[in-house]
């Protein structure tokens, strides 16, 4: 094929830089990790959509037979599952970080280091007073356990299986003989490292008391959570994530594993933070840029935004390749798979098409944004859904059940069409003018 | 039965790989047993693998994985990016069973 990139400088240059991010174990953890709790986000989501539902018919009905407390059940399936990110998450990330490593060429377990993970979380977090006299209790405040404190668990875990890792490697370890079960072998295992990152925990919830952030969690959220959310949450942040993804996949490498490694833990934050706006029936919710948002509004059809694009190529390709590219694509477009696409077209390494394939997920990125912003369309509620689900359902269910975010997602398919056509059209002309001169 | 492994980030556009290749397979009346996992998963079930083949998008992968799995399983390839956009099963069946016939043979 003609006119495709076929010097070695990416492969040389670039592969090495991509494989050492795509390979950086920290990052890895924290999106395996993170993803520990993605069941539990899309089953509370689940519940908070059958509550919520704007439909009055419904909502009247549901009232009618149930009573009018019938979606009482929604908090507490909410509290149970979408609540409980940072705890889910402090177990996850530190259970896959310590995993990663090995000690004389096996891999470490893991397990242990989650656990551990857990308890120093619920260690630097400050248990509250409540109450007066006779009645007061003690208790943690649940939103800890909540995406609100979501970066605080992250850091912790991470800081746990470092230590955990590192005192296993150094032999820091009480050693039983092997004909002791290996579950009772890991209890001991556990004991010197616990007790060392115990200590360290209490060291520094008892250190940061002194400073003017008197918590530890406190000093994360200003230091960390704060400009980290504010630069993902911006036009201008999301611009740059959805621009190095669609870069890195011009050259043939996941782009968008890459990026959400960096960019779900501030996006899954701001759709918490959304949902829980949402629940409490607040007019204006607090984000624009959420993981629905980028996830199911912006890879419209996968990567790319191809939906538009791959519906043209099926019903009128010319061409027997582009042809052939649609009817394999258009079921696994229906879901934001487009593989086929981006490897069967190509858009790998083929400087024509890497146009309107970076182009037009910017072109509906910055459509859906500044839509929302102006009260063009609804705000993504927060509510997460599996980024598998078919576009125009995604918009009505993201929404928090309104027309107005299928509407989004119909100008937004429009929209990616108009930057595709002009350069599908070329590349069909010219696949088709080659299979003539070939003679197929 | 020679068991093969495809890996992705996600495991799924692979699938779809899997059961043209099963397919292939089937017609050819080979031996093998063809599954997609994730790239997570590969590790934990590296001794269940005879041949390992990556999506093109995680070939950046295949340093890492020739130097910690090369001595359990004994082809590790990145699948051809036309052939995988394609969905051309039967011609990445072929190529990597007679990969790992001359492997064997050595």
């Amino acid at each position: 094929m003609k006119g495709i990139l076929t010097n070695n400088f990416f492969e040389e240059k670039f592969m090495p830089i991509a494989a050492r991010i795509g390979n950086q174990r920290h990052l890895l953890a924290l999106r395996d990790g993170i993803m520990f709790s993605m069941p539990l986000l899309i089953i509370g989501s689940l519940f908070i959509i059958l509550a919520e539902l704007p439909i009055d018919a419904y909502q009247n009905f549901m009232a009618s037979v149930f009573g009018d407390n019938w979606n009482a059940f929604e908090g507490a399936a909410a509290n149970g599952t979408i609540g409980i990110i940072a705890l889910i998450s402090a177990f996850g990330v530190a259970y896959s970080l310590a995993s990663s490593y090995a000690v004389d060429g096996k891999n470490i377990d893991g397990i242990p280091a989650g656990v551990l993970s857990v308890a120093s979380y619920l260690i630097v977090n400050i248990v509250g007073t409540f109450g007066t006299g006779d009645d007061a209790v003690e208790a943690w405040r649940t939103d800890i356990f909540s995406s609100q404190y979501l970066f605080v668990a992250l850091v912790v875990a991470i800081v746990t299986a470092e230590i955990y890792r590192t005192l296993l490697q150094k032999k820091l370890v009480i050693t039983l003989p092997k004909t002791v079960p290996p579950t009772v072998a890991r209890s001991f295992t556990a004991l010197i490292p616990g007790i060392i990152i115990t200590v360290f925990f209490l060291l520094v919830r008892l250190g940061f008391a002194f400073t003017p952030w008197a918590d530890f969690a406190t000093f994360i959220q200003e230091i960390l959570k704060k400009p980290i959310s504010a630069a993902g949450s911006s036009y201008l942040g999301t611009l740059v994530a959805c621009l190095v993804e669609h870069f890195l996949w011009a050259f043939g490498i996941h782009g968008s594993s890459i990026m959400t490694s960096v960019m779900e833990p501030v996006w899954l934050v701001n759709a918490a933070e959304n949902l829980e706006a949402f629940k409490s029936g607040a007019t204006k919710l607090p984000h624009i840029v959420t993981y629905t948002f980028y996830e199911n509004g912006v890879w419209m059809g996968g990567s790319g935004a191809t939906l538009s694009v791959v519906v043209y190529m099926l019903i009128f390709a010319k061409s027997k390749l582009v042809k052939q590219v649609g009817r394999l694509s258009i079921v696994p477009g229906l879901f934001n798979i487009n593989e086929p696409v981006v490897f069967g077209l190509p858009i790998v390494l083929n400087p024509f098409l890497m146009i309107p394939y970076i182009i037009s997920p910017v072109v509906v990125m910055t459509i859906m944004y500044f839509g929302t912003a102006l009260g063009i369309f609804p705000y993504t509620t927060g509510v997460i859904i599996p980024w598998t689900t078919p576009y125009f359902i995604s918009g009505y269910l993201m929404t928090g059940g309104k027309i107005g975010g299928v509407i989004m997602e119909m100008v937004a398919f429009l929209a990616a069409f108009a930057v595709w056509f002009p350069f599908i059209r070329i590349w069909d002309k010219k696949n088709y003018n080659l299979e003539l001169a070939s003679g197929e | 039965m020679i068991r093969i492994i495809l890996a992705c980030a996600e495991g799924m556009s692979t699938s779809m790989l899997v059961i043209k290749m099963q397919e292939a397979a089937q017609k050819k009346g080979h031996e093998v047993e063809i599954n997609a996992i994730s790239e997570v998963q590969i590790k934990s079930k590296a001794d269940e693998i005879d041949i390992l083949l990556l999506g093109p998008q995680i070939r950046y992968l295949l340093g890492k994985m020739r130097s910690e799995l090369g001595s359990k399983i004994s082809v590790i390839e990145v699948i051809n990016m036309s052939d995988y956009g394609l969905m051309n099963g039967e011609k990445i069946l072929d190529h990597v069973l007679g990969l790992y016939f001359s492997n064997q043979n050595r």
